[in-house]
């Protein structure tokens, strides 16, 4: 079954007169527990791509439809309860926010949750997994690249959502941080996270189970 | 709208280490809200105390009562002292209808001592109805007997202040003080009568029989500069001082005398208070919207310097309610910060500033709750705008912003 279900999905931004379409059309069906490379160069869409699954962006024209429900038809409100019990955000440049240590950073989606948890222990458990259980009270001037990316792959999972969505992830580390996160974000989807990772690197997109490729706002197969 | 984010523990210590990682801009943001409340806190002050000073005076003066001034005739008549009051004009008011008694005042500056002491204070010259007529009350020992008017005996009456400086802690009735090089039986102190608006006290004076004072302080004639006049509550006010200005203009034309009653001090403070009020006014509301100013442009800049935040935030599941919330609260944080520290300095300004005016110190309470009031609702005015532009950035656009 789709998780994701995107039908003819068109962006369009205007710079003054001049009018870009970014999007052309786009059509995809993500299975829940899949794990897709959306592969391409820079400019060709792929970022916009995941940030309209993100929520984070509504697309001009077209239809997507998250879990079954009409995402065009939310409101801020709801758009972003989904963010943040549905969605796991991992980008390039990590987003940590300064002024925080690296726990505090981790339960910054809690503080938008209706939910009530011990997050704090979970967010103790699942740093601990990813090697930063001495790092809790550091500031993420005080991290390495490999570690701030472990902290923010933390923080898209503190919430349990159903589905991860990687920007870049590996864009900003050596080799072998970037293959510690893509086995994190491997073994993520081994236990049944659906993840969606756009990269330009083949050797990043090699973990995912299925590729695609974004090529002048339209999607081909790899 | 959901606003329980601000129960939580971890929303309100980020709002506090946002604060403090933007450490110039929050300090910069809180003087500007502690000035413009200082000035608040402060003109509040100076109006009551310029109340409380009306009061003052007007009790000074006594009920039933009137003042006559030598002065030049005019607006500021009452500031300049001139000595153009002589027994004539006194004998000429008594005998107005509806003045009860009079007295007026005469007095020099003079050494007083003791056996250890030596001191600078007034001596003032008491007629037959001096005392009753300036208020006096004995407090300890006696007045002057009605015989010690008529020839020139070496009494005196002293003030609380004068009589603990001269004998600190014992009992002064019965000592001798020299006035003048003339040595005076204390034969009386008279209660705490306060202070002039001046600030100078009115009981460190030593009072002696008129005959006495003529002759042993003061002998060359001298004119004087206030008489002061007790009035018959049953005969009209206005009437009596229509007839002590007729009667003294008979003797001083052009008119170079003023007559203070309670209604001539509350007029000329209404003026002083209302000037004093507009100015304060235009100063405070000035202050204000420089601080304002200044909040607002700090907290535009703070967005935008945090735009990338709002974004990773949005992300993360904040609605743009929540980001509001967020901005407001630094703003609420930094106001009350602000209001606190503006009532210090307004207390401050209190303490130091009001006695240079010559008003008397007051701390009233309306001022702490106006401070309260103004720093929150101008921390919220100022922060509203850049706090809804925040809110309102679409998540791509503010994550973008720092690519």
């Amino acid at each position: 079954m789709a998780i994701i279900e995107l039908k003819e999905i068109r962006k369009v931004y205007h710079q003054g007169d001049l009018r870009v379409e970014v999007l052309k059309g786009v059509t995809l069906e993500v299975e829940k527990g899949d794990f897709i490379a959306i592969m391409g160069a820079s400019g060709s869409g792929k970022s916009t791509l995941l940030y309209i699954i993100g929520c984070l962006e509504s697309p001009t024209s077209g239809s997507y439809s998250l879990g079954g429900v009409e995402v065009s038809s939310l409101d801020d409100d709801d758009l972003s309860r989904i963010r943040n019990e549905r969605l796991g955000f991992i980008f390039q440049s990590f987003y940590l926010i300064p002024y925080l240590t690296v726990m505090e950073n981790v339960l910054v989606p809690t503080i938008y949750s209706a939910r009530r948890a011990d997050f704090k222990s979970r967010a103790r458990e699942l740093l601990g997994r990813v090697g930063l259980s001495d790092r809790f009270s550091f500031l993420p001037s005080e991290l390495s690249g490999g570690q701030k990316q472990r902290t923010a792959i933390v923080r898209s999972l503190i919430n349990d959502p159903d589905i991860v969505l990687a920007d870049e992830p590996t864009g900003q580390l050596d080799s072998s941080s970037s293959a510690q996160v893509m086995d994190i974000l491997k073994g993520l989807n081994n236990q049944g996270k659906t993840v969606v990772l756009v990269t330009h690197d083949d050797a990043t997109a090699s973990y995912a189970k299925k590729r695609v490729v974004m090529k002048d706002g339209l999607i081909h197969p790899a | 709208m959901d606003l329980s984010i601000l129960l939580k523990g971890l929303f309100i210590g980020s709002v506090l280490k946002a604060l403090r990682q933007g450490l110039i801009r929050t300090v910069f943001a809180v003087c500007a809200v502690a000035f413009g409340i200082s000035s608040i806190v402060f003109i509040i002050a100076a109006i009551e105390g310029s109340n409380l000073q009306a009061r003052n005076i007007i009790k000074l003066l006594g009920p039933n009562s009137i003042f006559v001034r030598s002065g030049f005739g005019g607006k500021n008549s009452v500031r300049r002292l001139t000595y153009r009051l002589d027994i004539d004009d006194f004998r000429l008011l008594n005998k107005v209808v509806g003045v009860r008694a009079g007295a007026y005042m005469l007095l020099k500056r003079v050494d007083i001592a003791t056996m250890g002491n030596n001191v600078k204070a007034y001596v003032v010259a008491a007629m037959k109805d001096f005392l009753p007529v300036f208020d006096y009350k004995i407090s300890c020992g006696r007045p002057f007997l009605p015989r010690e008017y008529r020839y020139a005996p070496k009494v005196c009456i002293i003030g609380t202040e004068l009589a603990e400086e001269l004998f600190g802690r014992q009992n002064p009735i019965g000592k001798h003080i020299e006035i003048s090089k003339t040595s005076f039986v204390v034969v009386g102190m008279f209660a705490k009568k306060g202070k002039l608006p001046s600030g100078r006290s009115l009981d460190n004076r030593a009072i002696l029989p008129i005959g006495s004072y003529r002759k042993f302080v003061e002998p060359e004639y001298k004119r004087f500069f206030a008489i002061k006049l007790k009035l018959e509550p049953q005969v009209p006010y206005k009437l009596i001082v229509k007839q002590v200005k007729k009667a003294l203009l008979l003797r001083h034309s052009p008119e170079d005398f003023v007559v203070i009653t309670p209604e001539t001090i509350r007029k000329f403070l209404n003026i002083f208070n209302l000037t004093l009020s507009i100015y304060l006014c235009l100063v405070s509301v000035t202050a204000l919207f420089i601080s304002g100013f200044v909040m607002s442009n700090i907290f535009s800049i703070n967005v935008k310097v945090r735009a990338w935040e709002i974004g990773i935030r949005r992300a993360l599941g904040a609605s743009s309610i929540h980001i509001l919330v967020q901005f407001l609260a630094e703003a609420v944080i930094i106001s009350i910060i602000g209001g606190a520290a503006g009532s210090i300095l307004g207390l401050a300004a209190i303490r130091f500033l009001m006695p240079l005016l010559g008003i008397p110190r007051v701390y009233p309470v309306a001022s702490y709750a106006a401070a309260v009031f103004f720093s929150i609702a101008t921390g919220l005015l100022s922060a509203v705008l850049p706090a809804r532009k925040a809110a309102r950035w679409q998540p791509v656009r503010a994550l973008r912003s720092r690519l």
